[in-house]
């Protein structure tokens, strides 16, 4: 083999390899989470019988391409330490360039404890109870606080 | 030669055997009442992803959880089971991006004896206060004579 034609096959893998550095790990990118009141307007603090309005975006990772569009589950969960306060979820697609936004309002009861709630948002290709080893995140998660006094 | 090829083949094998292995899952305690905490811990590769979904007797998803396994391969997550929660068998179900699915492990939602889902002692409380009102009256009846 010529030292050119060495040189040639070094860079094409030297490229390669950067090129599967800067992708993404995963295809989907949850670019937006938010708070916000009933009327639409951002809010981190709640009061008992109020409903949190929670709506996230999810865009295709600018640097993952795909062809065909990407099946996902999203799950929007909220958190008071060990305790599922609220459960959100939908099974939709995305094409390439494409920015899905999806939300729902959870509601504060009287009963519940004051203090800070965690909202976490996970996006895969399915629950690990239908998708057994195939199953896989297709996002990194996001997560954010709202505070819930009396 | 042909023996370093065997032991290169062969170390190929156990790396591939070794990255087969699925999650371990452990379930702890086995039965809980309502109300209680039951911990799932989850051993797999170091850094990986793992999802984690918990179904009641019916069927329904009722705890869902993403963790990242540290660089030890381990993670853990708690769930409060809510007090109204119903009474059965619920089944964890653990699926990690690289190491794959686990078995699926089950823990009972048992009530407590007589059908109790909490102690109520607010009977007990206003019994000792009710005794300890009336010594005082007597006590006071007594000083008086």
């Amino acid at each position: 083999m010529g030292s050119m034609k060495k040189a040639t096959v070094a860079f094409s893998l030297t490229v390669l390899a950067l090129l599967a550095l800067a992708q993404a790990p995963y295809p989907l990118e949850i670019t937006g989470l938010e708070t916000k009141d009933y009327q639409g307007y951002s809010k981190t603090s709640f009061r008992r019988g109020e409903i949190v309005v929670i709506e996230t975006t999810i865009e295709g990772a600018p640097t993952y391409y795909f062809i065909t569009p990407i099946e996902y589950l999203e799950i929007i969960t909220m958190w008071y330490g060990n305790s599922m306060m609220g459960l959100l979820l939908t099974k939709t697609s995305i094409t390439f360039g494409e920015t899905k936004t999806f939300g729902g309002g959870v509601g504060i009861r009287f009963t519940d404890p004051l203090g800070t709630y965690r909202i976490e948002v996970y996006v895969w290709n399915g629950f690990p109870s239908e998708m057994g080893a195939q199953w896989a995140p297709l996002a990194e998660s996001r997560a954010t606080t709202i505070t819930v006094t009396g | 030669m042909k023996t370093k090829k065997l032991a290169i083949v062969g170390l190929v094998l156990l790396a591939l055997l070794v990255l087969a292995q699925p999650p371990t899952v452990t379930v702890t305690p086995l039965a809980v009442t309502p109300g209680g905490v039951v911990t799932i811990s989850v051993t797999g590769q170091r850094g990986e992803k793992c999802g984690i979904e918990i179904q009641d007797p019916f069927g329904n998803s009722v705890f869902v959880k993403e963790i990242t396994l540290s660089p030890a391969g381990e993670g853990s997550v708690s769930w409060q089971i809510p007090t109204a929660a119903g009474l059965g068998t619920y089944t964890v179900y653990v699926s990690c991006e690289a190491t794959g699915a686990a078995d699926p492990a089950t823990f009972r939602v048992t009530a407590l004896v007589g059908g109790e889902t909490r102690k109520d002692l607010s009977s007990l409380l206003l019994t000792a206060l009710a005794v300890l009102a009336a010594a005082l009256i007597a006590l006071s009846i007594v000083k008086r004579f």
